[in-house]
């Protein structure tokens, strides 16, 4: 019944006014407190919770993003701390590995130069050894050289000094006697 | 019972001579000294260490010659000179023997010392010094 009398209120008013533009102002004032009521539900009702949603989400959202961005930040701190883990840890490694380097060309160098050593000693002991034989075997040549001579000398004396050469001897020898 | 040393007895044997006392009658003494205390074997010794008491004494020197050839008596004078000139005794004796392992030269040994001059001990004293 309200639907079928807007025509006839914009038909009564047609004739001058907002009638001039075919419009039904009983309608239209109905329409408008509807509108203005409706309106008025959604603002006191209805935009409320969706505004509130809309600001928790907004604010989820900022917090991710907030907490996205120290993640990211706490990220790129402990990448560049391993960084520079992984650097100094390197450094250390090369430096290791140098000084062990360095240490092993030492330790060669060292057992080259005690064998060297070593090996003089052994000569020298070798020629010291060399050299004992040598003078031992020479003393026992020339002992048995002075066996040989001293036998000789023997015999040619027993065959040579009569009693007569033996007295004048004798003679010089008393002569060697003194206190 | 206490026995006396030989080198005692020697000391006391080379008083007793030198104070005139006979040598004969000395001698028994010694003995019976010696028998009685068991050191008959020891005789030689003895009479080894009355020669030594006597030679530092300076008063008798017994040589103990041993030559390759017998010594003539010029020989014999002339060595007694010379070791009583070495040893300051007054009186030598020479006891002489022959070895003719030695040679030729002579060796001579008083109670402290010993005078080799003899060949053996010339080529000995070769080989050695080589």
């Amino acid at each position: 019944m309200v639907l079928s009398s807007i025509p006839q209120f914009a038909d009564s008013s047609s004739s001058s006014g907002i009638g001039a533009f075919n419009i039904n102002l009983k309608s239209f004032i109905f329409q408008l407190v509807t509108f203005v009521i409706v309106l008025w539900v959604f603002k006191r009702w209805i935009l409320p919770p969706i505004l509130r949603t809309l600001d928790e989400r907004r604010k989820t959202l900022e917090d991710s993003l907030t907490n996205a961005k120290q993640t990211e930040e706490a990220l790129a701190r402990a990448e560049a701390k391993a960084e520079e883990i992984l650097g100094r840890a390197r450094e250390q490694a090369d430096e290791a590995l140098a000084e062990a380097k360095k240490a092993g060309g030492g330790v060669v160098a060292d057992a080259e130069t005690a064998a060297a050593q070593r090996a003089g000693v052994i000569i020298k002991e070798a020629e010291a050894r060399l050299n004992e034989e040598r003078d031992k075997l020479r003393q026992e040549l020339r002992a048995e050289m002075a066996g040989l001579v001293a036998d000789a000398t023997e015999k040619i004396i027993h065959e040579k000094l009569d009693p007569k050469k033996d007295i004048s001897l004798i003679e010089r020898a008393i002569r060697g006697i003194t206190g | 019972m206490n026995k006396t040393s030989r080198r005692a007895l020697a000391r006391y044997a080379a008083d007793q001579l030198l104070a005139g006392k006979s040598p004969a009658q000395l001698a028994k003494h010694l003995a019976a000294i010696m028998v009685e205390s068991g050191r008959s074997n020891d005789r030689e010794f003895l009479m080894d260490d009355i020669a030594w008491e006597l030679e530092q004494r300076q008063e008798l020197a017994v040589g103990h010659v041993t030559s390759a050839t017998p010594l003539t008596k010029n020989l014999e004078v002339a060595l007694k000179a010379q070791l009583k000139k070495a040893t300051n005794a007054r009186e030598v004796l020479l006891e002489q023997q022959i070895d003719k392992s030695l040679l030729g030269g002579f060796k001579v040994e008083t109670s402290g010392r010993v005078w080799d001059m003899s060949v053996r001990r010339e080529l000995t004293q070769l080989k050695e010094t080589f």
